[in-house]
């Protein structure tokens, strides 16, 4: 049976619409496919607004933001925090990033344009922010999911000081279903004002023991 | 009043021909091809797959180019649809194959032209482009002829369709090893007359472990061997591979029942088995991805060590003449898992993976 952060949204837009939500598990990329062949009736897998699409889909509002964050450790002993630009917390720091991400690649943009920043570069974006923590670099640059993930599993430990660059997903629906994706996006709207996708973001990216 | 229409026709074509060379002007002002420049390389057998057939700009044509051999790459693969250029019977537009050839040839690098894309005279309505039928055979060829001769001095490898072996790319038709091998004889042909020295590759297969009789595609080597068995191996000069990885490391041993780079060796052996070992191969898609979310994806530490490792392998196979890589740019986000393929953003911002293929490759 299928679980995760998205599965669980669909189930609570199910609710919100009086229906059973009835998850199919599609290869990433045939998603799209399978909405216009109408075996499925809306997308929620990681999605990015695309405006070429818009003749043939209708996009909600984004549920969630995977985007570049700039993260510095708790226990840093400088002045730098969440209202510094993001020149004065690059000038003279060590950036770690997972090497080849897109991290590294506006790390790499930023270091042009920076007095003395030098990029650290590890395996992957866990790693990097462990580095953080260590004392061997000064800021890390990583997506959102893997920086809520590693917050969770190190309470404490980092805070996030600017969002770089945003990756918002968002829902699909058929062109075709107007209706369907208009009481969507009522849906999302009342899961936003009641704190449930703030809850599913805790639940699944911030908690330690995932099933 | 027939003399007044002459006058409006006259008027009306030179008017035409005014907007057509301002608007010729404009673009070859936008981008003027400057001093001819030569690729300095560490690995003269990188090579990229450029995607400028929707790419309306000269600058960022030219800029495209030019990154190509900034990074130390000599190869590329650039596709140019029939449909495009002979939108109809004999009517050939060749301003843009013109530009691409023109700004490419310019920068020093060796362009392979994969052609393909059927025009709708050249098929029936509600047809896909991928849809040619043995009647209009001879247009293709013809447009393969005509190809050749119209770059003879600066195209010297050609290939003929892609991924014949897909119902996808063979117009949502039963895919017939014989059927493209056709194809292949007369457009060799036709080639060949155009220009004796141009080198003629077979189209690549899509690699796949399809079964026997699945409806959507065969197994590349048994439409290899089919091919081979119909005669095609007097009718190419090369083989061209497509080599993905998947999720699996370059120097991964290749297996018939798994889709790996080194799968291309067992192309290589089908082609020894059948007398064909002499043919050199060009690998003119490949590679790795590394969306966060792609089942076939790896690690960006992964797609960069394996593409560096690839373009090594590549390097030591003598009987492999370049390894062109899927791919380098998008003119715009494609949205998908596909914009994890791209060395390059759509507003030519470097990633990660093309700075350290340039590390590796540039002295």
């Amino acid at each position: 049976m299928p679980i995760g952060y998205e599965v669980e949204l669909a189930h609570d837009i199910a609710a919100q619409l009086g229906v059973r939500a009835q998850i199919v598990n599609i290869a990433f990329d045939s998603l799209y496919d399978a909405l216009q062949a109408d075996r499925v009736d809306a997308i929620i897998s990681g999605l990015s607004y695309d405006e070429r699409r818009t003749k043939e889909v209708i996009y909600s509002q984004p549920y969630f933001d995977a985007g570049q964050l700039l993260v510095l450790s708790t226990t840093a002993k400088d002045n730098t925090d969440e209202k510094s630009d993001v020149f004065r917390l690059l000038e003279n720091r060590r950036v770690a990033v997972e090497w080849g991400s897109t991290g590294d690649m506006k790390a790499r943009q930023l270091q042009s344009l920076v007095v003395r920043c030098s990029i650290l570069s590890y395996l992957s974006a866990e790693e990097a922010l462990a580095a953080l923590v260590h004392g061997e670099s000064d800021v890390a640059i990583a997506d959102a999911v893997s920086v809520y993930r590693f917050a969770a599993a190190h309470p404490g430990t980092i805070r996030v000081a600017q969002q770089l660059t945003e990756e918002p997903y968002v829902i699909a629906t058929s062109a075709r279903s107007p209706s369907l994706a208009k009481a969507i996006e009522a849906a999302l709207d009342t899961l936003k004002r009641t704190g449930t996708l703030d809850h599913l973001r805790d639940r699944w990216l911030t908690a330690t023991d995932l099933p | 009043m027939a003399s007044q229409s002459s006058q409006y026709v006259i008027l009306t074509a030179l008017l035409v021909f005014c907007a057509w060379m301002l608007t010729a002007s404009v673009a070859q002002s936008d981008a003027p091809l400057g001093p001819p420049h030569r690729v300095l390389t560490l690995n003269p057998k990188i090579g990229i797959h450029t995607r400028l057939t929707d790419e309306v700009e000269a600058a960022k044509i030219r800029r495209t180019m030019e990154m190509v051999r900034e990074m130390g790459a000599q190869w590329i693969v650039e596709y140019f649809p029939w449909a495009y250029i002979e939108p109809l019977p004999g009517l050939y537009d060749w301003k843009h194959a013109d530009l691409v050839v023109n700004h490419a040839v310019h920068q020093g690098l060796t362009l392979v032209a994969r052609l393909g894309m059927v025009p709708q005279w050249a098929r029936p309505p509600e047809s896909t482009s991928a849809f040619l039928s043995e009647e209009h055979y001879a247009d293709f060829a013809r447009f393969v002829g005509n190809f050749a001769g119209h770059f003879r001095e600066q195209v010297r490898y050609i290939i003929i369709w892609n991924e014949p072996n897909l119902a996808l790319e063979w117009g949502f038709r039963p895919v017939s090893p014989a059927e493209y091998t056709h194809l292949l004889r007369i457009s060799y042909q036709e080639a060949k007359a155009a220009n004796p020295q141009v080198q003629v590759l077979a189209g690549a297969l899509a690699p796949t472990l399809a079964p026997s009789g699945n409806e959507w595609g065969m197994n590349d080597l048994d439409y290899l061997r089919g091919m081979l068995d119909a005669g095609a191996a007097q009718y190419f000069d090369m083989l061209a591979v497509h080599a993905y990885g998947w999720s699996y490391p370059p120097d991964m041993s290749p297996d018939p029942q798994v889709i790996n780079f080194r799968r291309v060796e067992l192309l290589r052996r089908v082609l020894a088995e059948h007398s064909a070992a002499d043919k050199p191969i060009i690998i003119t898609e490949g590679g790795w991805n590394d969306h966060p979310r792609w089942i076939h994806a790896v690690k960006p530490a992964q797609r960069i060590e394996y593409t560096i490792r690839a373009y090594q392998l590549a390097e030591q196979w003598d009987w492999c003449k370049a390894a062109i890589l899927w791919v380098f740019r998008y003119p715009w986000p494609t949205k998908s898992y596909l914009d994890y393929y791209t060395f390059v953003t759509p507003n030519f911002d470097p990633k990660p993976i093309y700075l350290e293929v340039r590390r590796y490759a540039v002295p």
